[in-house]
């Protein structure tokens, strides 16, 4: 890790730790923790949950139970640049699989609640895409 | 809905003036902005100038199909524009400025039920006001709590999450325990795959659910109320922030424009992932730090809930249609998220009255019933509606949270049964043994169906008699109506 992702990575450990610090020091402020943890860094590292796991007076490895449990909590940095592809059962019906064939870096995801608008693609920033064609698709990751 | 208001509310209304008209409402929202909504909404307001004050951003109307599109409101008159990636905004400009053609075309339900504002205002209380919001709050506080609870229960009205449980009999359940600090529970996590209606009315009308909650609070008496709302669902969870702000700094949700104290406090909350949270005692669970699985029942919510207090858990549909309580009558509607193969997919609220059937609501959604071969209501806790079945008519009950998915006669039915079954499989929460080695056995099952036709049919006993929750009790169900409709096609 370089020093400039390093220090990034600090900038958004100290966002994080702000937004838990704000919330009451109870246990049903956990999730919320976690939450404000994960805005912030985009996945929760071990510090992070740590930090939370002390704020909220829970033990570590009932946080760490709780955190794996919730699906979008991620224990592991998301891929740059990576998009998704929505495999809800419409956007399966719509062709999510030619997407996620054609188009590469791109990884699946759980239903977005888009089902109208499928086949549903969704960038870095969880920015959601609906009714994309591939060319479109590969337009968008070009650009 | 505007005749007949109060002082207090003609004083609000006052205050909160309706906006100017015509107007262009451009329907952004989570879907409007997921086909580019925001783009056309600059572009008209760089077309109109100085009156670029009059194109406003609204949320979604429900009609995804027709997204990117906005609406011109002239007086009474609306008129929707479609697709204006194909069609462009120069007949939008034209209506704002008064010629809007022949076609009087708005395919909403309109003026009535619980989607009657939505994506037709621009989220301002005044708009919110002029179109009769808060009225039914405003009614309901001219009767007594025991007299409300008397119309809700005439009106018939049961709760829209899938269970249908008479409203008015949960309510009296927790308005009967005085003597502990009693707690409401919005459930809008929404996280069964195919239902996007709470997020439609969060966005798009997010002052009719505060309406809701104030008229059950009055009703029932809460001291905290929690609204749950799905971690994807950030625009809603914002939007529905900002009414609440709104709503405070009017002073109706403390109750003091009407000269009263409510003494409510609520809490907004989200959750992060996983289809058993939408299930009612994992929501408790999540909200007071506990891990996300299921409680044993007895003891039931009413009695011993959040934190250990009574506890009432109504989906965000059920208290937004409950404002609907004195329209005479009251609508007997229910919201369908329609997706899959039809040409208009979205948001529909659909009359249960007796006469609706599959195929109006196919109709309804531009399609040829004869080119859908079934549908699945209820995702992966469903069913599916055969072809030949499309004449039955609705009811509330068979209608789930309203998910429904049309599949075209090309469509492998049996593939989409495995993949009900996998993802019941990938959600499991593991806290039952039935529902954690049972939905993993299924999927195994029904790689060779044919020869497992007995187990498969012990397995669905054991997964709906013994799960803890209705996770693993009904991920049985979708696999039962696919071996009764299409045996054939494993």
């Amino acid at each position: 890790m370089t020093n400039e992702e390093l220090s990034i990575n600090l900038e958004a450990m100290q966002d994080g730790t702000s937004g838990v610090d704000a919330l009451p020091r109870d246990k049903d402020q956990l999730l919320p923790a976690l939450l404000a943890m994960h805005q912030a860094l985009d996945w929760l590292p071990r510090e992070a949950i740590s930090y939370v796991a002390n704020h909220v007076q829970v033990p570590l490895s009932e946080v760490y139970a709780t955190t794996t449990a919730y699906s979008e909590l991620r224990l592991e940095p998301p891929v740059p640049g990576q998009w998704h592809v929505c495999t809800g059962i419409a956007c399966n019906l719509a062709g999510a699989d030619k997407l996620l064939d054609q188009i590469p870096n791109t990884a699946r995801i759980d239903c977005q609640f888009l089902c109208a608008l499928a086949p549903v693609i969704s960038d870095e920033d969880e920015q959601l895409f609906g009714r994309v064609s591939v060319e479109e698709f590969r337009d968008r990751v070009n650009s | 809905m505007k005749t007949n208001a109060s002082a207090p509310l003609a004083r609000l209304r006052e205050q909160h003036p309706a906006p100017r008209l015509p107007r262009i409402l451009v329907h952004c929202g989570t879907a409007g902005n997921a086909m580019g909504a925001t783009r056309y909404l600059e572009e008209l307001r760089i077309a109109l100038g100085d009156r670029s004050d009059s194109v406003v951003e609204a949320a979604s109307d429900g009609a995804n199909w027709a997204a990117p599109a906005a609406t011109v409101a002239q007086g009474t008159y609306m008129r929707r524009f479609e697709r204006l990636d194909l069609h462009g905004i120069d007949d939008v400009i034209a209506c704002f400025n008064g010629d809007c053609g022949d076609e009087a075309n708005y395919a909403g339900t309109g003026g009535r039920g619980l989607t009657a504002r939505l994506g037709r205002n621009d989220g301002t209380l005044g708009d919110v006001l002029a179109q009769g919001g808060y009225s039914a709050l405003d009614r309901a506080l001219t009767s007594t709590p025991e007299q409300l609870l008397d119309a809700i229960e005439d009106a018939g009205f049961t709760g829209r999450g899938g269970a249908h449980f008479p409203v008015a009999t949960k309510w009296r359940l927790a308005a009967a325990d005085t003597h502990r600090p009693r707690m409401l529970v919005v459930n809008a996590e929404e996280g069964e795959p195919g239902v996007f209606k709470d997020r439609h009315l969060l966005e798009g009308d997010p002052h009719r659910l505060i309406e809701g909650i104030l008229i059950a609070h009055y009703a029932v008496g809460f001291e905290r109320a929690y609204v749950y709302i799905n971690g994807q669902a950030r625009t809603a969870r914002a939007i529905f922030e900002n009414a609440l702000a709104d709503a405070a700094a009017a002073e109706i949700f403390s109750g003091a424009a009407w000269n009263q104290t409510f003494g409510l406090k609520i809490h907004v909350r989200s959750g992060a992932g996983g289809y058993v949270c939408g299930e009612e005692s994992v929501i408790l669970n999540s909200i007071e730090g506990e891990r996300p699985v299921p409680r044993y029942k007895p003891p039931y919510a009413t009695d011993r809930g959040l934190f250990g207090n009574p506890t009432i858990i109504n989906n965000a549909e059920t208290l937004c249609a409950i404002t609907t309580v004195f329209e005479k009558p009251p609508p007997p509607t229910k919201l369908v998220s329609l997706s899959g193969d039809v040409p208009r997919p979205g948001l529909y609220e659909i009359p249960v009255d007796g006469a609706t059937t599959w195929t109006s609501l196919l109709v309804m959604a531009g399609t040829n019933p004869l080119d859908v071969q079934a549908i699945l209501i209820g995702g992966p806790s469903g069913v599916f509606v055969m072809a030949e079945q499309f004449e039955e008519v609705l009811e509330m009950r068979s209608l789930g949270a309203g998910g429904v998915v049309a599949f075209g006669s090309n469509t492998d039915l049996s593939q989409i049964t495995r993949e009900l079954a996998s993802y019941n499989m990938r959600e499991s929460c593991g806290e039952c043994t039935p529902c954690r080695e049972g939905t993993t056995r299924m999927v195994a099952l029904l790689e060779h169906p044919a020869e497992h036709r007995k187990e498969i049919a012990n397995l669905i006993e054991i997964l709906t008699e013994g799960s803890l929750c209705q996770l693993g009790g009904m991920a049985g169900r979708p696999i039962q109506s696919a071996l009764d409709q299409f045996p054939t096609a494993f």
